[in-house]
């Protein structure tokens, strides 16, 4: 079965289990009932629905966002009968951009706003304002104070089941124990949640690993530079793992040029980006990655704001699963 | 009677100087004393950590600084004409771009290829900058920034955004090979620094720089150039940047159009440190190049100690602070 269908199933179940338990269909705010139900009229007609909708991650610098936004892109140029204007803003991690580009979104005429919030707390209120003045807004990841709907991923879940894998490898390769060193991230709390689930797995399922070294790395040089250094000052180190694909190639070029490089070692990361994956099928330390598939999952959500304009009615939130990516099922996962 | 003064003074001056050896003088400490900060710094980390007095580990710190370095050997000739350089980081990143594109498996390029393009496009980076700074008068700061910024966009527009991959193996190894126990980057390092040494120190355009950054009005009516010795400062710069980002694809074995960001602050903060006054017209190669390993060592031994990055940048802030402070504190000695 083909990547794409292994998660459109998967969301659907997902839907489909929220809508059962009673997850109430969020009406449209009363002064988006006027442009939503035109725009249902329009649609019977043969002319093509006319909308813009705004697509915001938290920054285009990061593979992750790139594969979404190419995802939200790709259907709004694909679905049949409506002419989407997609309006792409790039806050380059910068919370108060997205702000200020939250406020301009009306003199725009944006319809909708997909968003990745860098961080909810600052966001809120210009989401609320942008709300009461009739734009639906579809959060990607975060739970904002507004939202038309949500699309939920668990960060922490990401860390925790890059973490797992970590901790599965080691009990089955090393005897249970090893010495562990993390490359990850904190600047945000979207960032501190991914590595709590990492150690929070390491401890629950590989109690005999230790953690000996904990440094910042979300880029292939700077996994490079904290993986140089760590391997200097823990030559017994066996295990990395990493926020992000980024940061463990980095750290795959430090083991191999080391000449570390044997069955014992293991490089685990996240976001199954595709240069992880062709590292994890052509067998080298690189052996496991979570997959969110921000490609498909970026299709879904453009397709939901999509459905939101014209008038759709839709669960209020929708959770999409990490999925273990290791060298037994990476093919499923490479286009 | 005050040429009697004056001339007891000197004689004073001078038995003085007869009596007290050189390794004595304040000359001698103030010329040295940014070595023996790095002796110090280094004394302190490996007590610290004894792994990082281990040769692997100082060759890593060698290695890790080399980009930095480059880098910051450039900013230096650029800091000694009064001028600055924000854009060396971005630059870096199309750089990067273009030699990783050209020398990946599609494109199949040998390796000179992307030498060329690297440097190529620095260079028409630094020609830009130079430009805009020597003949239409814009001020360094803004119009650096203005490159920083497009250059920047320039190498995420160029692959919207995605990292090149597969680079041939050939390529790969201009950064990751070694010869006789060191990383080829070194090499690069000690090139680039040994060069931009005789340049500044044997040759008539080192003086012009001098010239330039000490007193531009002056420098003009002694017949130098001015415009000419900026516009080529700033192209040596870019051609430096260029070649940073041919080296960082190999190193990283990609070509990442993020690459670089706030490596401009690395290499400003290594030439201060290392004694190259802001104010142009003051400062050495061999200071910087003690400035980009004094940087070194403090991001290395804090990793090595596990200490988090976030202090490494306060460590760092405050450094820079204390080598401003002594370069203030000197200047306001000699006026006065």
């Amino acid at each position: 079965m083909s990547k794409k269908y292994i998660w459109l199933n998967l969301v659907l179940v997902l839907i489909s289990l929220l809508m059962v338990s009673g997850c109430a269909a969020q009406e449209p705010a009363a002064s988006a009932d006027a442009p939503a139900a035109s725009a249902v009229e329009e649609a019977a007609s043969d002319e093509p629905v006319s909308m813009k909708i705004a697509i915001m991650t938290m920054s285009l610098g990061q593979p992750y966002f790139v594969s979404l936004s190419q995802g939200y892109k790709d259907v709004a140029a694909e679905y049949p009968g409506v002419d989407v204007e997609v309006i792409e803003i790039d806050p380059n991690g910068d919370a108060a951009q997205q702000v200020t580009a939250i406020e301009t979104l009306g003199e725009m005429g944006a319809d909708a706003l997909i968003i990745t919030a860098i961080d909810p707390e600052v966001v809120n209120p210009s989401i609320e304002a942008a709300m009461a003045n009739g734009l639906i807004v579809v959060s990607h990841y975060n739970e904002l104070s507004a939202q038309t709907l949500q699309s939920g991923i668990s960060t922490y879940g990401m860390g925790f089941v890059a973490g797992q894998e970590a901790a599965s490898w080691i009990n089955e390769k090393l005897g249970g124990s090893a010495k562990v060193a993390l490359l990850i991230w904190d600047k945000t709390e979207f960032d501190i949640d991914r590595t709590e689930g990492m150690t929070d797995a390491l401890r629950m399922y590989a109690p005999g690993s230790e953690i000996v070294a904990e440094q910042a790395a979300d880029a292939i040089e700077t996994g490079l530079t904290a993986a140089e250094t760590i391997l200097q000052a823990h030559p017994d180190v066996k295990v990395f793992v990493c926020y992000n694909d980024e940061g463990c190639l980095g750290a795959l070029g430090a083991v191999e040029a080391a000449g570390l490089a044997s069955d014992d070692f293991g490089i685990f990361g996240v976001n199954a980006s595709s240069e992880a994956l062709a590292k994890i099928k052509e067998g080298t330390v690189y052996r496991g990655t979570a997959s969110i598939d921000p490609y498909h999952h970026g299709r879904l959500e453009m397709e939901m704001a999509i459905r939101l304009v014209l008038g759709d009615f839709l669960p209020s939130k929708m959770e999409i699963v990490p999925v273990p990516v290791s060298v037994d099922n990476v093919d499923q996962f490479i286009e | 009677m005050q040429n009697q003064e004056k001339d007891q003074k000197h004689n004073t001056a001078t038995e003085q100087n007869e009596k007290v050896p050189f390794y004595k003088s304040s000359q001698f400490w103030k010329s040295t004393g940014i070595f023996w900060a790095l002796v110090i710094l280094v004394i302190i980390m490996a007590i610290s950590q004894p792994a990082f007095l281990t040769k692997p580990n100082l060759i890593n710190i060698l290695k890790q600084a080399s980009i930095t370095g480059i880098l910051a050997i450039g900013l230096t000739l650029v800091l000694l004409t009064g001028g600055i350089d924000l854009s060396v980081g971005s630059v870096l990143a199309v750089a990067c771009m273009a030699a990783a594109f050209l020398t990946s498996d599609v494109q199949g390029f040998p390796v000179i290829v992307g030498f060329i393009a690297g440097i190529g496009v620095g260079a028409i980076f630094g020609l830009v900058n130079g430009f805009g700074i020597a003949y239409i008068g814009f001020a360094p700061f803004i119009m650096t920034m203005a490159t920083l910024s497009a250059a920047r966009g320039i190498a995420l527009v160029s692959t919207n955004n995605r990292p090149i991959f597969n680079l041939s193996r050939t390529f790969i190894d201009v950064s990751n090979s070694i010869y006789f126990g060191l990383p080829s980057l070194v090499y690069y390092f000690l090139i680039v620094a040994v060069l931009a040494y005789i340049l500044t120190k044997k040759t008539v355009f080192g003086k012009w720089i001098y010239a330039v950054g000490g007193n531009q009005i002056a420098a003009k009516y002694s017949g130098i150039n001015v415009e000419k010795v900026k516009l080529i400062i700033y192209m040596i710069m870019g051609s430096l940047s260029g070649l940073t980002g041919v080296l960082m694809a190999s190193r990283i074995t990609s070509g990442n159009p993020t690459v670089g960001e706030g490596y401009e602050l690395d290499a400003i903060a290594a030439c201060v440190i290392g004694g190259v006054s802001m104010s142009g017209g003051a400062g050495s190669v061999i200071g910087t190049v003690i400035g980009v390993l004094i940087l070194g060592v403090i991001s290395n031994g804090f990793d090595i100690l596990g200490i988090s990055s976030n202090y490494q940048r306060i460590m760092k802030g405050l450094v820079i602070l204390l080598a401003v402070f002594i370069d203030i504190r000197s200047r306001s000695r000699k006026n006065s």
